[in-house]
């Protein structure tokens, strides 16, 4: 891996966005989604010589500050963010994402990269570091909690 | 909607909405990246690169000095309860503002009987909000902590105060090396290495880890030498994942086979240079279950029936419960999870440890921070 300072603002340019995009479905908060990926980009760039797959230890940097940002965060606000029931109408469809982030964190991260990045299940093991067989059930209870809530 | 529309199509195309309906915004980028950013290229931002690995130098040693001082104070309050020391182990845990504040081991005989809610006042801290944990060390203890979990539901103070109680790590072994309380059962360790360990000693350890037939593969964390001893795996960040070559801190191993767990660990502990190994349960299969107030015995509960049991929420004046069933009948649990709604105060979190740790079922409280999904994971 090169370590040239070109290499890295193209990694940035390329990764920023998205994963930006990707924490703020994860955690619903842009704010605090600017601020994970920007730590998580300071951890890249300090060991850019030395990482391999920059790509994928920025995912688990960026994993692991959403974790850790939702451990921090009161859990009222994402509670109260989701619309109650009674609320819910043709004009008002429900808001999947809301729901999500009701939803365990790795079950969310497996439904957050399998149906937005498209990430295979072997790759989401790698990010969430389990087994591949781990991912089917994640998603699997995932949805169906989000089945459960939508009903 | 479609009513041919699956649910699986329409989260992606929701989320896909939801992502590109906001506006990444560049310049909010941490100033100090653009700085490492920068660094290098000029000579006189390379002063200024050092200038920063100075700093940043500092601050690491004045933090690992205060995590040392807080470890010692726990130290000083561990010899509390060694005066016991016996067969029954207790741990409390305390965060404060998301960092160890203090470890305390106790050691107790559980033939005493009660434990006195003095001493238990003793060891207590007072800045602690977050989780409590509590682990039985045998089926029958883990039966009685059910009753006594159900007693919480009348007890509303206990049952409101109380945020979470989250389950720990068993990480004991038998004199003659076989696992005690299913430890065999786990599949993956995690192991420190003693801040003392000479380059020699990490050599040799990661030449027995490359070359061990039961390690599938290992991951090594750069920590500090305080967070070694926390019964909470995930707080070691695996973005300090390093990979090459055994680091002063801690790794955590994934095992062939979960039976390979004990005497990998005894192995491992044989080493010189290894502080301590513990089995990890947050690991791979995610057994969270919330009851309901009729599920009339946790012995019910069964690989099959957690899918239908999940998430039906089991309310206790403002706590709801969250258990996870024992490995690897699952007969019963051998922690119980509360987590209280949010609000709970500090000061309330700690008296709700205390008590619980006073009770005679109880071998062991953690008390930290976060949520019990991310730690009622058991290895399959």
């Amino acid at each position: 891996m090169g370590v040239g300072s070109g290499d890295f603002d193209e990694f940035f340019e390329a990764e920023y966005g998205p994963q930006t995009r990707r924490a703020y479905l994860l955690i619903g908060d842009l704010d605090a989604a600017h601020d994970v990926v920007a730590g998580a980009m300071e951890r890249v760039y300090g060991r850019w010589a030395q990482v391999r797959d920059p790509g994928s230890y920025l995912n688990r940097c960026v994993l692991n500050g959403c974790r850790d940002w939702g451990r921090r965060r009161s859990r009222v606000v994402a509670v109260s963010s989701v619309p109650d029931a009674a609320t819910r109408s043709e004009d008002l469809p429900v808001d999947l994402a809301l729901i999500l982030l009701e939803l365990p964190f790795r079950q969310r991260a497996a439904l957050v990269m399998r149906f937005y990045g498209g990430f295979s299940e072997r790759r989401i093991a790698d990010e969430l570091g389990c087994r591949p067989g781990t991912v089917g059930p994640l998603i699997s209870r995932g949805l169906k909690r989000l089945r459960k809530e939508i009903s | 909607m479609n009513p041919q529309e699956t649910l699986e199509d329409r989260l992606s195309e929701h989320l896909e909405q939801r992502a590109s309906s906001i506006e990444v915004d560049r310049t909010r980028v941490d100033p100090r990246l653009v700085s490492f950013d920068r660094l290098g290229t000029t000579p006189v931002q390379s002063d200024r690169r050092w200038v920063f690995v100075a700093a940043c130098s500092v601050l690491i040693l004045v933090g690992a000095a205060g995590l040392w001082a807080i470890r010692g104070r726990g130290d000083r309050d561990a010899a509390v309860g060694t005066e016991d020391a016996d067969t029954g182990k207790m741990s409390v845990l305390v965060y404060t503002d998301h960092k160890v504040a203090r470890f305390v081991e106790i050691w107790v005989d559980p033939a005493f009987g009660p434990y006195d809610p003095s001493a238990a006042m003793s060891w207590q801290t007072s800045s602690g909000e977050g989780v409590v944990c509590l682990e039985a060390d045998s089926q029958e203890q883990a039966q009685h902590l059910r009753s006594v979990v159900d007693q919480l539901g009348g007890v509303p103070r206990w049952a409101t105060n109380l945020r979470t109680i989250q389950g720990g790590c068993q990480h004991e072994w038998e004199a003659d090396g076989s696992p005690k309380f299913g430890v065999g059962e786990m599949g993956e360790l995690q192991v420190s290495v003693a801040p003392s360990a000479t380059a020699e000693e990490l050599a040799r350890i990661d030449e027995w880890i490359s070359h061990s037939p039961s390690v599938e593969s290992a991951i090594y964390f750069e920590v500090a030498p305080s967070f070694q001893s926390l019964h909470e795996p995930l707080q070691m960040d695996p973005s300090w994942v390093v990979g090459d070559s055994v680091r002063r801190g801690a790794f955590h191993l994934t095992l062939r086979g979960p039976s390979e767990a004990a005497p990998v660990a005894i192995a491992l502990e044989s080493l010189s240079g290894v502080e301590s190994v513990f089995v990890n349960l947050e690991a791979e299969f995610s057994f969270e279950v919330v009851l309901t107030a009729e599920a009339s015995s946790y012995g019910q509960i069964t690989d099959d029936d957690l899918p239908d049991r999940t998430g039906v929420a089991w309310r206790v004046e403002g706590a709801r419960i969250v258990s996870g069933s024992s490995w690897p009948d699952r007969s019963l649990p051998d922690e119980v999870c509360l987590e209280a709604l949010p609000g709970v105060s500090p000061e309330d979190a700690d008296q709700m440890a205390e008590a619980i740790a006073a009770m005679r079922e109880v071998a062991s409280v953690t008390q930290a921070d976060g949520p019990c999904e991310s730690t009622m994971e058991i290895t399959r």
